[in-house]
């Protein structure tokens, strides 16, 4: 109710305003016919993004600049032919005032501004000379010396809840021609990423939800990404170089500069690094919104995908590997004989006799053993024993480079929210519809995403009791995430879980009635999982042993707190089909250790990347409980 | 709708800050940040840092995807700092800002004389790209000492000297031997 006052008093104080606006202006101008070229171009659709105006519901504008010093007009965030008159006002004066050493001029913040309305001829004749009057912005504008443009994918990292779902950016290439002499290191990158200061933890969490960080442009030379993303947390990069000519570059780079001194609100969810990036891009795509095609979850992957749908900016891609996929790639290169050497090396850390071997064997075991050192030490500082291998080391040939395919292209993967249908049948017949806001599980499409990884937000379910006739109470998971790292020998990462849901309790007391839990704990992995290299399958036995707590919404439930131990396999059978088998046992310690367990079975066969059919069969030892249902991902 | 979900949202991000809390990732970037004010003999505001705190660089420099670190440093409206103007390294600090982002790598590098770290840093030595092969050999030859470094400008002396003494690289790289 009061929201729905507000919004009104909000439209009413805008119409009055824009009306005001309208009046005052029409008796400011002496020029009738300049003024409706200014109507006219302040409906441009280049201008539009310039102020990055949207239109509400009711047609009104609004800029999506929350800085407060971008606008120059005082109502121009609502206005864009307010914005626009001022806009030429101040340029006017400063094309008069030319010369006046003392004098900070409005074109030097608006250079792309400025290099437009010159093309509209709205402006004093005079020429402003952007080069001499403005020197911070040429210098900066000359450094950057974009000669065209890659936007580069970050992938997952579930270690950092800010970059679970990847993160993008932009690099400005220096040259056109991938050369040594321009080394792609040295370019600069933008980066778009909410500023949070100091702050951290649960704080840093909800303000960042509610857009109460301000959101900023920040440019970094491409070696610190490089090296905070392929070393540090062993991230893969994939670049998708686009096709833009000079001038769309150009307009790019001072776009960014108008940009640099103002900030947006930056939501997690939606309006994102992905979501900015997109919208300074659609300068070059003026008459299209590129934006609007957005999902309203929008993950970073979005724009690539958008822009592979929507324009045909894409021309070329390259995979950057992490410090991880390169010394995976060396170790399986390696003879059998060498591997078991390299091995051993690692895990005591010693430098055995390698005179059995031949030159060429020898460099490629140090070389292996060097690159894992260095995926795992992610110190600045070298260990004392990554010097004596490197000391070693330099006595052979040069190392061969690890070159790697485009592989596990990120914008393969399926869109993240989903719709289904299906009907289910345990003590009950029920008629199901299922929903889910976001983003991946073990028995998705592996294709673009890593295959260990299991991020559900919103997942749930409506349930309809055809017998009844009734509606149930619907299931809910809020977050469920299951991260496995494969164990092995020289890479022992535990596995981990966590999942807050609403569910049913599938206890024989009260099979149906909800409760909400909350279940947590590490866990164990095995098997293969050959992620990025080659083939996408995996077979994989995991077990978790996790704390099981639930609060029973029903009187004749008990709530729930104890161990739970939960096992499995997960294997995939080519790309069609992927299986989950598992067994659960808990114990209640608020029930005098009273127990339930479970096998249970699911499957998912993939139809296409937006088709998904699943059966889900589980037996809880006094009932059984099956579901078949269609999920349509969009 | 909306509200709906952001509550939810909030749900699954403050959950995901219990489940990291282990980690502290974000408590140790701000401990490092507030304890490194003071920028070292280098002057430059982000090698000194890295240097100085290497034990938690990789929290540090993980931060940086969200601003907490880098937009200080890099931000394109925070003007001049000990070592970037507008955002972009100044000219002068250049390769020293690479060499203290990039030290594990380059030294790793020119112990296998191969790498596209090592291959960038001899185009900031001033080398031409036909030179890179040999930069490569020749600091190859010096890793024991090259190794002994660990202050980015002397290392880059260390460099220059090396390049010097060998006279086929020298002109190559716009030094006289």
């Amino acid at each position: 109710m009061i929201k729905k006052i507000i919004t009104r008093a909000f439209f009413y104080l805008c119409s009055l305003l824009i009306l005001l606006s309208h009046t005052s202006l029409q008796a400011l101008s002496k020029d009738q016919y300049q003024l409706s070229q200014l109507e006219l171009l302040s409906q441009d659709p280049f201008w539009l993004k310039l102020g990055h105006y949207q239109t509400n519901k009711k047609n009104k504008f609004k800029g999506e600049i929350d800085g407060e010093n971008f606008y120059l007009a005082k109502e121009g965030r609502f206005d864009p032919l307010r914005e626009l008159d001022a806009t030429v006002k101040a340029f006017n004066l400063d094309i008069i005032n030319q010369g006046d050493p003392k004098r900070v001029y409005t074109i030097c913040q608006y250079p792309l501004r400025y290099t437009w309305l010159v093309k509209q001829q709205v402006l004093a004749k005079e020429k402003f000379n952007l080069q001499e009057s403005c020197p911070t912005f040429s210098d900066w504008f000359d450094r950057i010396h974009a000669k065209s443009a890659v936007l580069v994918f970050a992938g997952s990292y579930l270690n950092n809840p800010s970059s679970m779902f990847g993160h993008t950016f932009l690099r400005f290439k220096k040259t056109d021609q991938e050369d040594q002499q321009t080394p792609a290191m040295l370019d600069y990158v933008v980066n778009f990423a909410a500023n949070t200061g100091n702050e951290g933890g649960l704080l840093y969490t909800i303000k960042g939800l509610f857009g109460q960080y301000p959101g900023i442009f920040s440019t970094f030379p491409y070696h610190v990404k490089i090296n905070e993303y392929t070393n540090i947390e062993s991230r893969d990069l994939w670049e998708y170089h686009l096709n833009l000519n000079q001038t769309q570059i150009d307009f790019l780079v001072m776009h960014l500069w108008e940009l640099s001194k103002t900030h947006f609100d930056y939501f997690f969810i939606d309006e994102n690094c992905s979501y900015f990036l997109l919208s300074l891009l659609e300068l070059n795509n003026p008459k299209h919104d590129l934006i609007d095609k957005l999902p309203f979850f929008t993950a970073p992957v979005d724009t690539i995908k958008v822009l592979k749908s929507k324009t045909d900016w894409i021309e070329k891609t390259v995979h950057r590997l992490s410090t991880q996929q390169i010394y995976e790639h060396r170790l399986k290169a390696l003879s059998r004989a060498s591997k078991k050497t390299a091995v051993k090396m690692i895990r005591k850390k010693n430098i055995p006799d390698l005179s059995f071997y031949s030159q060429e064997e020898k460099k490629q075991i140090f070389d292996t053993v060097i690159d894992y050192q260095k995926y795992k030490n992610r110190k600045m500082i070298p260990s004392d024993y990554e010097k004596e291998l490197w000391v070693k080391r330099s006595h052979f040939s040069s190392a061969d480079p690890v070159s790697a395919a485009f592989t596990n292209d990120p914008t393969d993967s399926h869109p993240t929210m989903r719709f289904g249908l299906g009907a289910q049948y345990n003590e009950n017949f029920l008629v199901n519809i299922y929903f889910r806001g976001a983003y991946h599980d073990q028995l998705n499409l592996q294709d673009g995403l890593n295959n260990l990884s299991h991020i559900e937000a919103l997942n749930g379910k409506i349930k309809f009791n055809v017998d009844t006739k009734k509606m149930m109470a619907p299931e809910l998971s809020i977050v469920n995430i299951i991260s496995l790292s494969p164990f092995k020998k020289i890479n022992k990462k535990p596995s981990w879980n966590i999942d807050l849901s609403v569910e049913d309790s599938y206890r024989k007391s009260c099979y149906s009635c909800s409760q909400v839990r909350l279940s947590f704990g590490p866990g164990i992995s095995l098997g293969q999982f050959d992620f990025g290299v080659k083939e996408n399958k995996r077979l994989l036995g995991f077990a978790f042993l996790n704390s099981y707590n639930a609060l029973s919404l029903y009187k004749n439930l008990n709530s729930w707190v104890g161990p739970e131990l939960e096992t499995g396999v997960l294997f995939d059978v080519g790309q069609l089909l992927a299986n989950k088998l598992s067994f659960s046992y808990a114990m209640n310690a608020l029930d005098d250790f009273s127990m339930k367990k479970y096998v249970r079975a699911q499957h998912a066969l993939h139809l296409s990347k937006t088709h998904e059919l699943r059966f889900d069969y589980r037996f809880n030892f006094d009932q059984q409980d099956v579901s078949l249902y269609y999920l349509y991902y969009f | 709708m909306k509200s709906k979900i952001l509550v939810s949202l909030f749900c699954v991000m403050s959950l995901c800050g219990v489940a990291f809390a282990e980690d502290g990732v974000v408590e140790n970037v701000t401990n490092d940040l507030k304890g490194s004010g003071t920028y070292g003999a280098a002057g430059c505001g982000l090698g000194s840092m890295l240097f100085q705190k290497n034990t938690k660089v990789q929290q540090v420099l993980a931060a940086t995807t969200n601003g907490t670190f880098g937009s200080q440093t890099f931000g394109i409206s925070s003007g001049t700092s000990n070592c970037t103007s507008q955002g972009l390294s100044m000219i002068e600090k250049e390769k020293e800002i690479f060499v203290e982002v990039n030290y594990a790598t380059l030294q790793k590098e020119i112990a296998q004389a191969n790498g596209e770290t090592l291959a960038s840093f001899a185009t900031l030595m001033g080398c031409s790209s036909a030179a890179h092969n040999q930069f490569a050999k020749t600091l190859q030859k010096n890793t024991t000492e090259l190794n002994k470094i660990s202050n980015g400008t002397e290392f880059i002396q260390a460099v220059e000297a090396t390049v010097k003494s060998d006279s086929d690289l020298a002109p190559l790289c716009g030094l006289n031997s």
